[in-house]
């Protein structure tokens, strides 16, 4: 006989297990929800190098300017101007406005235009930079694609008689003259004029080149500043994308290397500090072209990114950069005073390979107090020159004055005037700008 | 109290609960979806931005990536050249078997040479040149490369590199082909480099530009060879480096 079971118990039974499944479900979809859901990661870069205490960001066309500037009046007077005074400011904001119309190249002896120019002129020196129409394209509102590379980075200005136009000249990389017509507005004939603030200077031809040293004995301050040297871990892990893979080999006992196989830091301990060397080997695409312009920008953003920049510069490119195969070489020299500092603490260096910067050297130790400064008579260039054998005058290429940097000890270092000669197998040697001899300075061997 | 009612009530909450969570993990999946793509569409998306900077991919890309390490070598010895002394002159005169017949000379007669794999053919100023790398777990070293000059069918000379093991650290996942094509597309754009050019071949193995004396680490990369160079991608961070040529 069959046993009739009640049917209540029966649905009591069913709807717990229905609950127990439904509760089981439930838990099951919010564990997948759960873990399904895509979480934002923020990544944590202990030591990442970020102080605006240490450097500051720069724009390319704050450093693309010139080192100094001549001006030569019409009665045959030649003044330098230093490049961080109101005069040479005004000049350069004057030619961003400016338009440089269609210019043309002239064999340098059957020019109709004596060069360098008659007359007054302004010379813009951009030290020895190649300035390829791309980088002089950065100097004006508008120019010409057609514009010649300049070879010496020497830019001479000249006012029309007329109007507000004036005359554009420089030597080309292959040894002709461009010359083209700047349409301006007024301001820059109210700063064509000859400065007030400005040291006389002289030409001096010798059979290499010619030469802008000062007329007379001048006075150029001796500076004796106070040093900071920052941590050099705090930056190396700025230039590693996934710092977490870093590897640290020591080559010698003054010299670390930090590397993740694709990216390298080099560390060196020198007497003022630690030296950084960054390096991320890289050659060029065969049929690829580079321009000087894209190469100032990559490697302006790539300092402001790493540690930016201390003091005042001026920038150069390095003559070798012409050929634009092995890529672009660019400098930057820190200026005190209007006076540009020689040697490796005043020197960033950057290698620009396919755009991408392959090579960045630099020290981390910077000018950061000016402790004590003391007025200094020096050499006037003929006086330098009279210092210099006939067969050494005969080879020079290029003098230019600036500062020698001379180690006081702890943390102070004193920056001494100093005559710098290159000469034509590209060796350079610094001389006293006080009494013409030798000088060696911190990185300046 | 009447469980009977207590539980229907709660199985109806439930239910309606659960229709709610059903909805949100369809809508999760969705959207995760659009990040998940196939690796198909993952290509296809690689290849459309390769091909904005002119390149196009004519390679077979491996499909298995494993974790790899950091590796820490030192150079065996200072890379040589053996030129005009080749220890036996071999006459390679099978083109079909010529690869067969250069590595088993490079197994005899050079130092190691059971360590190196074949990479591939190059041909410069005239010489046919057979490339091997070392291998290391596996993967070549693109830094310890072997070549093997032939002259017509004689085998004339060789340049070899060769690297020491040291130390493995630890294993991390490495990014897979596709974004590595996808990094080099991004780099491309970046440097405005837009010239023809063609991705021949895509590999995973190790390699390092940067070398000490007294040491270096190899680092897990991506070598894309391409028509116009050879571009290496670190397979951790996806870094692109243009070989040295």
């Amino acid at each position: 006989m069959m046993r009739i079971v009640p049917f209540k118990p029966r649905l009591d039974h069913m709807l717990t297990f229905g609950l127990v499944v439904l509760v089981g479900v439930s838990l099951g979809l919010s564990a997948m929800i759960w873990t399904g859901t895509p979480v934002r990661l923020t990544i944590d870069r202990p030591g990442f190098f970020s102080s605006p205490s240490y450097g500051s960001t720069r724009s390319t066309n704050g450093v693309l300017q010139p080192q100094a500037i001549y001006y030569w009046t019409k009665e045959n007077q030649l003044f330098r101007v230093n490049n961080n005074t109101v005069w040479a400011h005004q000049i350069m904001r004057a030619l961003s406005n400016a338009t440089v119309l269609e210019g043309h190249s002239y064999d340098l002896v059957k020019s109709p235009y004596t060069f360098p120019p008659q007359g007054a002129y302004v010379k813009l020196d951009f030290g020895s930079s190649v300035l390829s129409p791309s980088a002089l394209a950065l100097l004006f509102m508008n120019s010409p694609s057609t514009m010649k590379a300049a070879i010496d980075g020497s830019l001479y200005l000249t006012s029309r008689a007329h109007g507000t136009s004036y005359r554009l000249e420089y030597r080309t990389t292959k040894n002709q003259v461009y010359v083209a017509t700047i349409a301006a507005d007024k301001t820059l004939a109210q700063w064509m004029e000859k400065p007030t603030q400005a040291v006389p200077y002289a030409q001096f031809p010798l059979n290499k080149a010619l030469v802008y040293l000062p007329y007379s004995e001048i006075t150029v301050p001796i500076e004796d500043w106070i040093i900071d040297r920052p941590v050099s871990s705090r930056i190396i892990d700025s230039f590693f994308t996934d710092p977490t893979i870093m590897q640290a080999i020591s080559v010698t006992a003054h010299h670390m290397l930090y590397t993740d196989g694709t990216r390298g830091v080099h560390v060196i301990k020198e007497t003022y500090g630690d030296a950084i060397t960054y390096v991320q080997p890289g050659g060029l695409l065969s049929g690829v072209k580079q321009h000087s312009a894209d190469a100032i920008a990559t490697s302006v953003a790539f300092i402001n990114e790493h540690g930016g920049f201390t003091g005042d510069v001026s920038l150069q490119i390095a003559p070798s950069s012409i050929d634009n195969v092995t890529g672009l070489a660019v400098s930057f020299h820190q200026i005190v005073d209007g006076w540009p500092i020689y040697g490796q603490l005043g020197t960033l260096h950057v290698g620009i390979v396919g755009n991408t910067v392959v090579h960045m050297s630099r020290p981390l130790a910077y000018l950061n107090e000016l402790l004590d400064t003391t007025p200094t008579r020096i050499l006037s260039g003929s006086e330098l020159l009279q210092k210099l054998s006939p067969s050494s005058q005969k080879a020079i290429l290029a003098v230019s004055l600036g500062y020698g940097t001379h180690w006081l000890g702890t943390d102070v270092i004193e920056l001494l005037p100093v005559y710098r000669v290159t000469y034509s197998n590209q060796r350079v040697s610094y001389l006293d700008a006080q009494t013409g001899l030798p000088f060696v300075g911190i990185g300046m061997e | 109290m009447d469980f009977t009612k207590v539980k229907t009530l709660l199985i109806a909450v439930f239910l309606c609960l659960n229709v709610f969570l059903f909805v949100q993990w369809r809508v999760l999946q969705a959207n995760v979806a659009v990040y998940a793509e196939p690796v198909s569409d993952q290509f296809a998306n690689a290849q459309s931005a390769l091909a904005n900077s002119d390149v196009h991919v004519q390679a077979v890309l491996p499909s298995i990536v494993q974790p790899l390490s950091m590796v820490e070598v030192r150079l065996d010895r200072p890379s040589f050249s053996v030129r005009d002394n080749v220890p036996v002159l071999t006459t390679v005169n099978d083109r079909k078997n010529r690869i067969s017949v250069v590595r088993s000379w490079v197994a005899k007669h050079v130092y190691n040479g059971n360590a190196y794999g074949f990479l591939g053919w190059t041909v410069m100023q005239g010489e046919h040149i057979a490339v091997f790398t070392q291998e290391v777990n596996g993967y070549p070293v693109f830094s310890a490369p072997l070549r093997v000059h032939l002259k017509g069918s004689r085998i004339v000379g060789y340049d070899q590199t060769l690297v020491n093991v040291r130390s493995i650290k630890t294993a991390r996942p490495v990014i897979g082909p596709v974004s590595a094509l996808l990094s080099l597309a991004q780099y491309l754009q970046r440097a405005k480099i837009n010239v023809p050019n063609q991705v021949k071949d895509v590999r995973l193995g190790y390699y390092s530009a940067i070398v000490t004396d007294v040491g270096f680490y190899l680092a897990p990369v991506w070598r894309i060879g391409t028509s116009r160079g050879v571009f290496f991608i670190n397979a951790f961070t996806g870094e692109v480096e243009v070989a040295l040529s």
